[in-house]
């Protein structure tokens, strides 16, 4: 059996992604960042509109509008091979398409690449690119050539020498590296993808092992890591990463030639990022995007200071930003403000410190359901999060297809059970007396509960939780450091090492609704999990990760899908994290900017054909 | 006075340098920066291992491998004028500068010359008419001015005339043209905002220096030759009272530029170099940090040393030319 060109479930790999960037990105490209820096796109379309375009034909598309996007932070690279953030992948999105995207249903929606083929056993993917693509001068026809080169010769170079930051998505994991593909690090444990040119236009990948779930993965989805070959060749014989990384073609954009919807004009730092309607779109060569983009110009405007984005886009001079939680009432009471809000991938959570170095008491299941019940996630959504998310029972949202909670285990708001629940199940030497949880020598337990003091909503729901947990007789100290801080002298660094923690907050993880096989690392046991992302050090009883990465060679999608509710079901008994919420982005447009789709985690991936009406 | 320049000159280069090296030591022993904290915890979950991430971090910022290394890398790039490249911006750490100053010059320049020439006639005003209901007046003013945070100062004004009047833009737009008038009057709230404080700053500061002269002996007696108040106030109390003044001149200009300008910036998204030099701290942008420390330490020291210059046009009885 060979598929074509439609979508497929299937199971994924740990060796992959930059997937929070992959869903940020694709959520940046149309403004829904929510409370983040970086809204999606955005236009106000009253100040450079032109006459509605008839030229094709069409009569009920407007061509015209001028979006400009507020955007809070300066994109720092734009480095194709380096770039790992939202802001700077949001504008090269702008004048470069990626390989295709992923619509609100998952579905393949090609852009650079036209089509797909997979053989029968998902271990060879077969691209067809667009036979319209043209780089800039003097670069020519955009070709397979120029894929297989970048991805073989940069992404997949000899020690990383372009220190290319998605050279992990094109390798995995491997008990041996089977004949025909290379080993990608010294103990035979992980093999290169293989990639070779099959056509003009087309290219192969070719896995080590089955893997269905590949097209979901931010591997080939949103792709962007393409630069003519001809570019290349000179820092590539060399080996100059930095050399390439400080060409002015490369930071400049300059070879994008007709593979966006917009040319840039403008690029100045701390300030702004303009350009101009593409006319020569290769898009237009294809059924429903013979006009796209609809707008004139496109404009990111760095503006890091919250309160004038809103001001901003309150009177008019911006077309988005997003909206905080906290000031959305007084947003959608505004005529010429609309607020779309749409879901997320990342799950708002409350860590555990499992380690040798955390209160030993939450190595035990019970003991950390009894935190779970002792915090009313309820009033959290409800008055931290102002109503805008759900409250997470396991690490799945609600909307994601492979969401099943035939085994998944609710725990209720219940403080009188917390106590007890906690009193029953606390492990020697620690104790309960006169409602307070003591250790060996009688003194109370005091944990530390550390905290991002990035965002004001982490710093409520911090000490939401410590009057919580006060509340079932836990004794709570609260320690908001930067996050910088929490990352490296908390979280991964060793015990010993490391600052004291129990208790931590601020660290949003991605879900991957799409592929949740991908969240196997979170759960793996390690000798050192504080160089993994298991670093709280879970030590997975009941192999969470082993039925996930089976799972994610699985072709049939109903034992798959048994598979994934057996995951679910036990992150929820075991709760190795306080799952705490799923939050909503809210993304402030003006009135008159009319998206084209409908919202979910892809939003903005159709923003070529979001029109701008004329402001009234 | 030849002797006492070069001096001066030599003065500057040594503590230039150790300036530099005590920046470049503070930022080498901070912890990883957040885009670097972010790209770590991306790599991890990635799969990669939290040590291989933190190198892979480091081989892209291209620093070197010890702080031996970079530290000799570092000043002798400062010392050939290669500056490097930001690693914030991804640019040439001269680009960033260069094309940062002017937007910071453009509205901290009016804003120095409107607060020094109204702060110092308010203040000298005062001084002269002290205790009056215009001296209690522009008391008032200063101590409003300098109570101000500027922050919410320039907030208020961005929703006032901005949002609900629509008077002034609410953000800073580099699409005007720096001499056109639509550049003037984006500027028209920052330069408000900085030089509120500003004038009130020196206000009180030329008040209490001119004080001092009001009741001297050789203005008493410049009064009893019969000269007029106004050659009196100008020629027998400002006079004297500026040396002093001049003194705070050059640290107010830098304040003005680099603390008072970040907020400014931040707020009105003036791209210039108050948010440029803080964003590369934040970012432990080791290049650009140093560069932004060395402009305005040279800066300083050179404006000092002009300033000491000025003396002996102010006083003529100032003489460097023993020391």
């Amino acid at each position: 059996m060979c598929m074509r060109g439609k979508d497929h479930n299937g199971a994924t790999d740990r060796r992959h992604i930059l997937k929070t960037v992959g869903a940020a990105g694709i959520a940046a490209l149309a403004g829904c960042t929510g409370e983040s820096d970086d809204p999606p796109a955005g236009g106000n379309g009253d100040d450079d509109s032109t006459d509605p375009s008839t030229d094709d034909g069409t009569d009920d598309v407007q061509i015209q509008g001028h979006w400009i996007g507020a955007q809070g932070s300066e994109a720092p690279n734009y480095n194709v091979f380096r770039v790992t953030d939202t802001t700077s992948g949001a504008r090269i999105s702008r004048v470069m398409d990626p390989a295709y995207a992923l619509d609100e249903d998952s579905e393949f929606v090609p852009r650079l690449v036209r089509d797909y083929e997979v053989n029968d056993d998902f271990t060879e993917y077969t691209f067809t690119l667009t036979e319209h693509g043209e780089w800039s001068d003097p670069y020519g026809q955009m070709t397979a050539e120029d894929w297989v080169y970048s991805i073989t010769e940069v992404i997949q170079g000899e020690g990383n020498w372009a220190s290319a930051s998605g050279e992990d998505n094109w390798r995995m994991g491997v008990d041996e590296v089977p004949d025909g593909f290379e080993a990608a690090d010294e103990d035979g444990t992980q093999a290169w993808f293989n990639v070779e040119e099959t056509g003009e236009f087309e290219f192969t990948v070719e896995l080590p092992e089955p893997f269905p779930a590949f097209l979901q993965e931010p591997i080939m989805w949103g792709f962007q890591e393409v630069v003519p070959k001809e570019l290349l060749e000179p820092y590539v014989e060399d080996q100059d990463g930095d050399g390439l990384n400080e060409d002015e073609e490369i930071q400049e954009l300059a070879y994008t030639g007709n593979l966006g919807a917009f040319t840039i004009e403008v690029l100045e730092t701390e300030a702004r990022m303009y350009a101009v309607r593409n006319d020569d779109y290769y898009l237009r060569n294809y059924e429903g995007y013979e006009d796209a983009p609809y707008m004139e110009e496109f404009t990111y405007q760095v503006m890091r200071e919250e309160s004038t984005r809103l001001s901003a886009l309150q009177a008019g001079e911006i077309t988005n930003t997003g909206i905080p939680s906290r000031r959305a009432d007084e947003f959608e009471d505004l005529d010429d403000v609309q607020i779309i809000n749409t879901p997320t991938v990342f799950c708002q959570s409350m860590f555990y410190n499992m380690r040798e170095d955390g209160w030993g008491a939450l190595n035990v299941p019970e003991v950390r359901q009894a935190l779970t019940m002792a915090v009313d996630r309820q009033a959290i959504v409800d008055n931290i999060q102002m109503g805008y998310g759900n409250v997470a029972h396991t690490l799945a949202p609600e909307y994601s297809e492979f969401y099943d909670d035939t085994h998944v285990v609710e725990w209720d708001y219940d403080p009188d059970a917390a106590q007890d629940q906690l009193a029953d199940n606390l492990p020697s030497p620690y104790a309960f007396e006169d409602g307070r949880v003591v250790d060996g020598d009688g003194e109370e337990v005091v944990l530390d509960f550390v905290f991002s003091d990035s965002a004001e909503a982490t710093e409520l729901i911090a000490r939401y939780i410590q009057d919580e947990l006060e509340d079932i007789g836990l004794a709570v100290e609260l320690e908001p450091v930067p996050w910088n801080s929490m990352l490296n002298e908390f979280f991964y660094i060793p015990p010993g090492e490391a600052r004291d923690w129990d208790l931590m907050a601020g660290i949003g993880r991605n879900s991957y609704p799409r592929a949740p096989e991908a969240t196997e690392s979170y759960w793996a046991e390690t000798d050192e999990p504080w160089n993994t992302a298991n670093a709280y050090g879970y030590d997975d009883p009941h192999g969470i990760a082993d039925m996930l990465a089976e799972a994610s060679t699985m072709s049939d999608d109903e034992e798959r899908q048994e598979v994934l509710a057996e995951v679910f079901g036990i992150l929820s008994e075991e709760q190795p994290w306080n799952f705490l919420y799923f939050p909503e982005d809210l993304n402030g447009y003006r009135a008159h900017v009319e998206p084209s789709e409908d919202p979910s985690i892809s939003w903005g991936y159709d923003i070529n054909r979001w029109q701008i009406e004329e402001e009234q | 006075m030849k002797a006492y320049i070069a001096k001066r000159l030599a003065w500057t280069f040594f503590a230039t340098w150790v300036t530099l090296t005590i920046t470049f030591i503070l930022m080498d022993l901070s912890p990883i920066s957040a885009s670097g904290a972010e790209f770590v915890d991306q790599q991890v979950q990635a799969g990669m291992d939290a040590d291989e991430a933190r190198e892979l971090y480091e081989e892209q910022l291209g620093y070197g491998d010890t702080m031996w290394d970079r530290y000799v890398n570092f000043m002798v790039g400062l010392a050939t004028l290669d500056w490097g490249l930001s690693t914030t911006y991804n640019q040439p750490v001269v680009d960033v500068i260069a094309n940062s100053w002017i937007y910071s010059f453009q509205y901290v320049f009016p804003a120095t010359v409107i607060s020094v020439v109204l702060g110092f006639a308010i203040g000298l005003y005062s001084a002269t008419h002290q205790y009056t209901r215009e001296d209690y007046a522009a008391t008032l003013f200063a101590f409003t001015g300098i109570s101000l945070p500027n922050f919410w100062f320039a907030i208020m004004l961005i929703l006032i005339f901005g949002v609900y009047l629509g008077w002034f833009p609410i953000f800073y737009s580099t699409e005007h043209g720096l001499l056109s008038l639509e550049n003037a009057h984006q500027l028209v709230l920052p330069v408000v905002v900085l030089s509120t404080s500003a004038i009130a700053s020196e206000m009180r500061y030329a008040r209490a220096e001119s004080l001092e002269y009001v009741h001297a002996e050789f203005v008493k007696t410049a009064r009893a030759k019969g000269l007029s108040e106004g050659q009196v106030t100008v020629r027998h109390i400002f006079r004297p009272a500026m040396v002093p003044l001049i003194t705070i001149l050059v640290g107010d200009i830098l304040g003005l530029l680099f603390a008072g300008g970040y907020v400014i910036e931040v707020i009105f998204q003036i791209p210039g170099l108050g948010l440029v030099s803080y964003e590369a701290i934040i970012q432990q942008d080791m290049p650009l940090v140093l560069a932004t420390v060395l402009v305005p330490v040279f800066i300083a020291i050179i404006g000092n040393l002009i300033q000491d210059l000025c003396y002996t046009i102010l006083d003529p009885r100032i003489d460097f030319g023993d020391r």
